[in-house]
């Protein structure tokens, strides 16, 4: 069982006189689980952490069974990973395959002509295919971010790492990451990072929210929508007393928090129940990605 | 659509990078490139060795078409002069001479009246030798040096075979 | 386009049982007649298309080498680290033409002005430093983060990359020294200062960035090198006997620290 999961125990991260992330108890297993936060959070510093590019200041991390701290496991571990950063960055003057095919070189992947073949199955993965010969300076952001995914698929790992994957894509490019990465979470952990909670509804079996280096969420999604419960309400003009409120698509005023008596409520959404959680801050970024 | 543009269009796709736009190209010409490859080249391995290097060759240069004459004939002048190296670094018994084939019905003769006279018949007439130069250098476009690395003779001797060609050519048709 | 070749004529064509004055008349149609290529397209071997398209698509996206890489292929480098040692900044062409460049003008002034040799031998060490900041964190690496996840060693890629860049600048710098007035031992002096100054460069790195470290010990050089200088009166005294023995010994003691920390170069993804 061990040898599936990741296990976090009183997990830290300091920096300075501040806890990044701040004694995190978790334990996650096979399937798509997906991690909600504000910036600042500590979505990416335990990200990072569990990709091993990252030491923890204290607590213990346990990945599919072995301990990053030690060389020898890190080492195996990270034959068995794939990370995609959430700024991932590319040497400009290669094509696409030619930096895959660089990123499977520190992969070990020694073999020339096995290893052209890794790089095409995961380009046709993604679906770069067609622009695999093309240089990485003449690609666009969408295509860019998916040259990262395609690195993190090398190797067929059994981790996935996926730091805020969606951020900078638009609608559509998000509806084809997200058909992409439905099917990776057989057999397979995932951890994905977000500030969609589109995203945590299409792909997520489990969902964890972090505030302030903190678990203050960790279930399903279904179970992250029943938060907000009774507490959303539809009316036509702004009410003061709500903790949160936006105008909708048909002009009107979505409130979500402590609702009067009388207020028409509605079904809550897994963003209601989040920006319960989460606060006002994690609305703006919501809005603003 | 891509299926719809014209070749210099697609031509011109290409040189921006993209992938299926030579894709679209090599469903277009590598068919005709193959079939006239082959008929100055034996075997068959070093005709498909000549396309990819021909289509590698257009991936690579298609900046340089300028608009001058067709794409297809651009690319033939490309694909000819891959095959001539391809030819150089093998031995010398896989070049093609051509046979002559007296058999042809009355309809292809009144076509080939129509669109070049005699010229036809006066072809025919003429040794495999001399028409095989003829055909490298009047239809394939080659100079007479390349002529000669095609059909493993020496440029001198192409250029004989030439002026024997082109006198007999001119006696039949005054 | 009104003339187009018969069906029947263009399958004898494409069977090989035509005449040549036929075949002449189809072929200088063919090339500007779409219609009639597509045609051909259609009797065409489907499946040995396929298979060629395929051929030319693995040689449009396998990577061509670069001089610089192709050079060390041919010096028996293992194919997939030549590939990694070309990606590296301060091996491409550029960079090492740049260093010959320097060299040439250090030789220049060195046959010209009275203390020139100095500034040679004190600018020499300065190569291999200026490279190994270019090889190795995130501000000169655009994938660093993603190589830190990878299993190999983070450390093992610096250690190749450093040994290239100092064998390539040693190289250079040797070929200038030939050029230098007078052959004498003094030409040499700068190969152990080097050596000392390239590994301390290392070991630092093991705590701060390489640009840090690389920078630091730079300034230092050029500080010590011009103490020594102002000290003794003497321009060379850094280079003389005791200078290479202190070298050395550098060398030595920053060898042993980066052995020990190797290990410190594996987790840094906050470094940024």
């Amino acid at each position: 069982m061990s040898h599936t999961t990741i296990a976090m125990s009183d997990l830290r991260k300091r920096y300075g006189a501040n806890d990044v992330v701040a004694g995190l108890n978790l334990s996650i297993g096979p399937g798509v689980t997906g991690l909600l936060g504000p910036n600042g959070a500590g979505k990416t510093t335990l990200m990072r952490m569990i990709a091993t590019v990252l030491a923890p200041t204290a607590g213990s991390l346990r990945l599919l069974g072995l301990d990053p701290a030690d060389p020898e496991e890190r080492t195996e571990l990270r034959r068995r990973l794939g990370y995609m950063p959430q700024e991932p960055g590319f040497h400009r003057q290669f094509t696409a395959f030619e930096f895959v095919d660089y990123i499977a070189i520190l992969k070990e992947m020694t073999d020339t002509s096995a290893r052209h073949r890794e790089v095409r199955r995961v380009l046709e993965m993604v679906g770069l295919g067609d622009v695999a010969g093309r240089r990485i300076r003449k690609l666009s952001g969408g295509m860019r971010r998916r040259i990262a995914l395609a690195q993190a698929l090398l190797g067929d790992p059994q981790l996935l790492v996926l730091d805020e994957p969606t951020a900078a894509l638009d609608p559509e490019q998000r509806m084809r990451f997200r058909e992409m990465a439905s099917a990776l979470g057989d057999g397979r952990i995932v951890l994905l990072s977000t500030h969609q909670t589109e995203d945590v509804a299409a792909l997520c079996q489990r969902v964890v929210v972090l505030r302030e280096g903190d678990v203050a969420f960790d279930g399903t999604p279904a179970g992250l929508s029943a938060l907000a419960k009774d507490r959303v309400w539809i009316s036509d003009t702004r009410d003061a007393r709500a903790q949160l409120w936006w105008r909708t698509s048909e002009g009107r005023h979505r409130h979500v928090g402590d609702p009067p008596p009388g207020a028409p409520i509605v079904e809550p959404t897994i963003e209601d129940g989040y920006l319960l959680l989460a606060g006002p801050a994690a609305a703006f970024e919501e809005v603003a990605a | 659509m891509i299926a719809d543009r014209t070749d210099a269009q697609v031509l011109s796709a290409v040189a921006d990078g993209d992938r299926r736009a030579l894709r679209v190209l090599y469903d277009r010409h590598a068919p005709w490139l193959a079939v006239r490859l082959a008929r100055r080249c034996a075997d068959p391995g070093v005709v498909d060795e000549t396309i990819q290097d021909t289509f590698v060759a257009v991936w690579r240069g298609a900046g340089r078409y300028k608009g001058e004459g067709d794409v297809g004939a651009w690319m033939w002048g490309i694909a000819i002069r891959r095959l001539i190296d391809a030819l150089r670094r093998l031995p010398r018994d896989q070049v093609l001479v051509a046979e002559v084939d007296d058999r042809r019905t009355v309809e292809e003769e009144i076509l080939l009246g129509v669109e070049y006279g005699d010229l036809g018949g006066v072809l025919r007439r003429l040794s495999p030798e001399l028409r095989a130069v003829v055909q490298a250098t009047v239809l394939d476009g080659l100079t007479s040096r390349e002529a000669g690395r095609l059909l493993g003779i020496p440029t001198g001797t192409v250029k004989t075979r030439m002026m024997r060609a082109r006198a007999q050519m001119r006696k039949e048709l005054a | 386009m009104t003339w187009h070749v018969q069906p029947e004529l263009l399958a004898r064509y494409i069977g090989g049982n035509i005449d040549e004055a036929q075949a002449f008349s189809v072929e200088a149609h063919l090339p500007s007649c779409a219609q009639c290529r597509g045609a051909v397209a259609e009797l065409a071997d489907g499946a040995r298309l396929t298979s060629t398209w395929e051929g030319i698509e693995e040689r449009l996206d396998v990577p061509r080498r670069g001089p610089v890489e192709a050079g060390l292929v041919a010096l028996g480098v293992p194919g997939h680290i030549a590939r990694l040692l070309g990606a590296t900044p301060a091996l491409r062409l550029s960079w090492l033409l740049a260093c010959a460049l320097v060299l040439a003008f250090a030789v220049f002034a060195a046959t010209r002005r009275e203390h020139g040799l100095y500034w040679f031998l004190v600018l020499a060490p300065l190569l291999p430093l200026a490279g190994i900041a270019l090889a190795y964190g995130p501000q000169v690496d655009a994938a660093y983060e993603v190589g830190l996840a990878a299993p190999m060693r983070s450390f093992s890629l610096l250690l190749i990359r450093a040994v290239a860049i100092l064998a390539t600048t040693t190289m250079l710098v040797a070929v200038a020294a030939l050029a230098l007035p007078g052959l004498h031992a003094s030409a040499a002096a700068w190969l152990v200062p080097s050596l000392g100054l390239t590994l301390a460069s290392l070991a630092l790195a093991t705590r701060t960035s390489a640009l840090v470290a690389c920078g630091s010990l730079a300034f230092l050089w050029v500080l010590v090198a011009g103490a020594g200088w102002r000290l003794a009166r003497e321009p060379l005294l850094v280079f003389g006997a005791g200078g290479q023995v202190v070298c050395a010994l550098v060398a030595a003691l920053a060898a042993l620290v980066l052995v020990h920390n190797a290990d410190s170069f594996e987790r840094r993804g906050d470094m940024t």
